[in-house]
């Protein structure tokens, strides 16, 4: 509750006025939609990318990743293992490394950030980081073939998270179609990341070499930088980094407008091409990498190296000195908060990604994956929510929606359960940005409702599809007695 | 209000925009406040009186209502306090101090907490009370007296046609004229719709398309458009009462279909019909139109929408 004398803020006047002056003055590309939000990034961005590569606790590797994808063990309980030894794998041959040597003690269902328990390998560091003799040797990408800079690039296990699988996935994916761009994710826009800005200053080489290793797959595609303008140090840094004679790299300007990261809004800031579905992009001819990736492609293909390490933002109003830190995959989130950063108050909550996305912890103790980017901590009163009140039709839902939905609306069939229509009026395309919820001044989560419609649809069309293909198999063979009986 | 019930505190977002229900009521009163200061030092301080009545019995009514349904009381969101102003503001100086508490009440009970309270009601209740009003007591609602004499406004000479008697331009624009509280001043009334508009509270789209399609239709059928704008009250209305939040269309492209309907209806009423309600009748019957309008006008989609999304598989095998 706002006492009522706090009722003129000048700060929110003054920034409103900035920013209607500067959409009408400067002409910086961008999407239809979106907000604008407090960056909130000013520490850590400051900061440079601290390491805590020797982590003291066991390690965790969950054998189902955050999507979907699960591994088999290919180790046993008391194996030794080394640093990038694999040791499990898909289905499909893709593999997950250690990141550490030692000891696997464990195989074990742990809790994780994103499903309750799964079973995982738990490997006990023996802090000597003795390293697995690796098939490739170090070379430059440019000496290499085609075919060869493929499989370093499938045997580095590289998880792109924008698209939820992986790079080899991806490859494989884009040879069915045209590429013809290749984007590069630097936007960063979500409130409080600011770890693509810092491996933009810092790595600036190895994204170049990334990227040009992908021109090359990709011959006739132009690769894209995509860069927020509350980045200009990056910009050129960046810029100056690019050869803009021999490299297909162009360096785009886009505004820091919430969610301009998202690969769709890239998409159409960029090239124009509206497509309403991830997956969709790649058979459009469009691959989307964020800057990670492009890294990680670098040190698999140059190097021979696996992916085992991740960048992740520390950060939150309960911490003295926010920053980034370069972290081994399977460290303990547990371990990393209480080492990274002296506490200034108690965190109230603690969350894993950005505010507006982010779901929160209740138990620490879980492992950081590929797909972990910031970890906040926020105090009582930053965290602190507001009742959800009645709507009062202001319309900044519908205005801020990226994609062009009426999120108030999709909320209120989510209550009258009219799925049908919730389907017809695009509730399906929601990209799960939360931008509806974060400038409802009803404190409303619509965008929380558009999600539930969405796993509700979901749920029931998997019912569907089931029961249909049991029909199926009912007509088409006569059931045995062992089938009944099963 | 805190809210600590697992399924909002955990659920994201953690961080929100600055713009509460609350903070956008309290900044259309305060966009309010230079009109009001104007209202008391020209008609005098009973026109705050007339005010502070007719807050008074909104935010009473919506409390009791409140308190007698067992609902969560919202008064904290000043909208009753809102609604109360805007009321006064539609009242000539000279009505006797009921008539602002009925016009109050008018407007909290019936038009927004019979409708389901805040968000619900399909009508503007500011306006819905002054047409009641206008229907009811017609003679009070018309009669203008400064310091007990009786005059006419600027809206009775348009409707007459005595334009030699019309006064001129320039005190309409600054007000000093007779008329309903809150309307004459069209300089504040502006200064208060830039400040929301630069606040991104309202959206210019209705009062600019309401204000111009009236200033060109009445020039086409009238020849004048300029009095007809400045006068009765058409500014205020645009900028404060055409563009409520609750009673409108929430896109852009509906919220022009709602400008221009407005304007259309307002000059065919003033034209054919009567000065006197052409304003709070055409708003009133758009706000009637308004689920119409965001039923066929929604925004356009972002990329093609499959209604059978097939990459979870069809249902019905499109
Ligand atoms: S969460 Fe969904 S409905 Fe809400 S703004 Fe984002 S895309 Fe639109
Ligand atoms: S932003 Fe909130 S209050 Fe405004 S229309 Fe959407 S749901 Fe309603």
């Amino acid at each position: 509750m706002n006492p009522i004398h706090k009722r003129f803020n000048y700060q929110a006047l003054i920034s409103n006025v900035r920013d209607l002056a500067s959409s009408v003055t400067v002409r910086v590309p961008t999407f239809r939609g979106g907000v604008q939000v407090r960056p909130d990034k000013e520490k850590t961005q400051e900061m440079t990318i601290a390491d805590y590569m020797d982590p003291k606790e066991d390690l965790v590797y969950p054998l189902t990743d955050a999507y979907g994808n699960t591994f088999t063990a290919l180790v046993a309980v008391g194996d030794k293992v080394q640093r990038d030894q694999i040791i499990a794998e898909t289905e499909e041959g893709l593999p997950l490394y250690s990141s550490v040597s030692g000891t696997v003690k464990d195989i074990a269902m742990k809790l994780t950030a994103y499903a309750d328990k799964v079973r995982s390998i738990i490997v006990e560091n023996d802090h000597a980081y003795t390293t697995a003799d690796r098939p490739f040797t170090p070379e430059s990408y440019k000496e290499l073939p085609e075919e060869e800079i493929r499989l370093r690039i499938r045997a580095a296990g590289i998880i792109e998270p924008t698209s939820k699988m992986f790079l080899d996935q991806m490859l494989q994916g884009a040879e069915a179609s045209q590429i013809h761009t290749v984007l590069i994710d630097g936007a960063e826009t979500e409130p409080e990341m600011s770890a693509a800005y810092r491996l933009m200053l810092e790595d600036s080489w190895r994204i170049v070499n990334g990227i040009r290793v992908l021109t090359k797959l990709f011959p006739k595609a132009e690769a894209v930088l995509c860069i927020a303008d509350d980045k200009p140090k990056a910009i050129e840094v960046m810029g100056d980094y690019i050869d803009h004679e021999a490299d297909h790299i162009r360096v785009e300007i886009v505004r820091c407008k919430y969610p301009q990261h998202h690969p769709l809004m890239l998409a159409e800031t960029v090239l124009h091409e509206e497509v309403s579905d991830v997956s969709d992009l790649l058979s459009h001819g469009i691959l989307i990498i964020s800057v990670d990736t492009a890294i990680a492609i670098s040190r698999a293909v140059t190097q021979g190296r696996p992916l085992q390490r991740c960048i992740v933002t520390l950060s939150g109003d309960c911490l003295e000195s926010p920053r980034n830190y370069r972290v081994r995959i399977g460290t303990s989130v547990k371990e990393l908060v209480e080492n990274g950063g002296v506490p200034v108050r108690e965190a109230a909550k603690v969350i894993l990604g950005g505010p507006i996305t982010g779901t929160v912890l209740q138990d620490l103790d879980v492992p950081i994956t590929k797909s972990t980017a910031c970890i906040l901590l926020m105090s009582e009163e930053s965290a602190h929510q507001m009742e959800e009140s009645h709507c009062i039709r202001c319309g900044r839902c519908v205005a801020a929606c990226p994609m062009g939905l009426a999120p108030y609306f999709l909320e209120k069939l989510v209550t009258k359960r009219d799925w049908k229509r919730f389907e017809s009026s695009g509730g399906m395309t929601c990209i799960e940005c939360g931008a509806c919820s974060f400038v409802c001044p009803a404190r409303r989560k619509v965008g929380i409702s558009v999600m539930k419609g969405k796993t509700m649809i979901n749920e029931r069309r998997d019912l569907k599809l089931r029961a249909e293909a049991e029909r199926y198999a009912e007509a088409r063979f006569d059931s045995t007695p062992e089938e009944d009986e099963r | 209000m805190k809210d600590r019930s697992p399924s909002n505190y955990y659920q994201p977002p953690h961080s929100r925009g600055a713009d509460t229900t609350s903070s956008i009521m309290r900044d259309v009163l305060f966009a309010l406040t230079p009109i009001l200061i104007f209202a008391t030092v020209y008609f005098g301080y009973r026109a705050l009186i007339i005010v502070l009545i007719s807050c008074a019995t909104a935010v009473l009514s919506e409390y009791a209502w409140q308190k007698l349904s067992r609902k969560r009381v919202s008064i904290l969101d000043c909208s009753a306090l809102l609604t109360g102003l805007l009321v006064a503001f539609n009242l000539p100086i000279s009505v006797p101090l009921w008539v602002p508490a009925v016009g109050a009440f008018f407007a909290i009970i019936i038009v927004k907490q019979l409708f389901g309270g805040i968000g619900r009601n399909l009508l503007n209740p500011a306006l819905s009370a002054k047409l009641m009003l206008i229907l009811v007591f017609p003679a009070l609602m018309t009669e203008f007296r400064i310091n007990g004499i009786p005059v006419y406004t600027p809206l009775y000479y348009l409707s007459e046609g005595q334009f030699e008697m019309l006064p001129s331009m320039m005190s309409c624009f600054l007000g000093v004229v007779p008329g309903d509280l809150g309307e004459t001043s069209v300089l504040l009334i502006l200064l208060g719709g830039i400040y929301l508009a630069a606040r991104r509270v309202i959206d210019l789209r209705i009062p600019l398309s309401y204000i111009a399609v009236v200033f060109v239709l009445s020039y086409l059928l009238k020849g004048n458009g300029m009095y007809e704008i400045l006068t009765g009250g058409l500014i205020f209305a645009a900028f404060f009462m055409a563009t409520d939040y609750v009673t409108t269309p929430m896109t852009g492209v509906g919220r022009l279909v709602f400008g221009v309907g407005c304007g259309v209806l307002t000059t065919l009423l003033r034209v054919y019909g009567n000065y006197e309600i052409a304003i709070c009748a055409s708003i009133l019957l758009m706000n009637l139109l308004t689920p119409l309008i965001d039923r066929f006008i929604v925004p356009k989609a972002f990329g093609k929408i499959y209604t059978n999304n097939r990459l979870h598989g069809t249902i019905s095998g499109d």
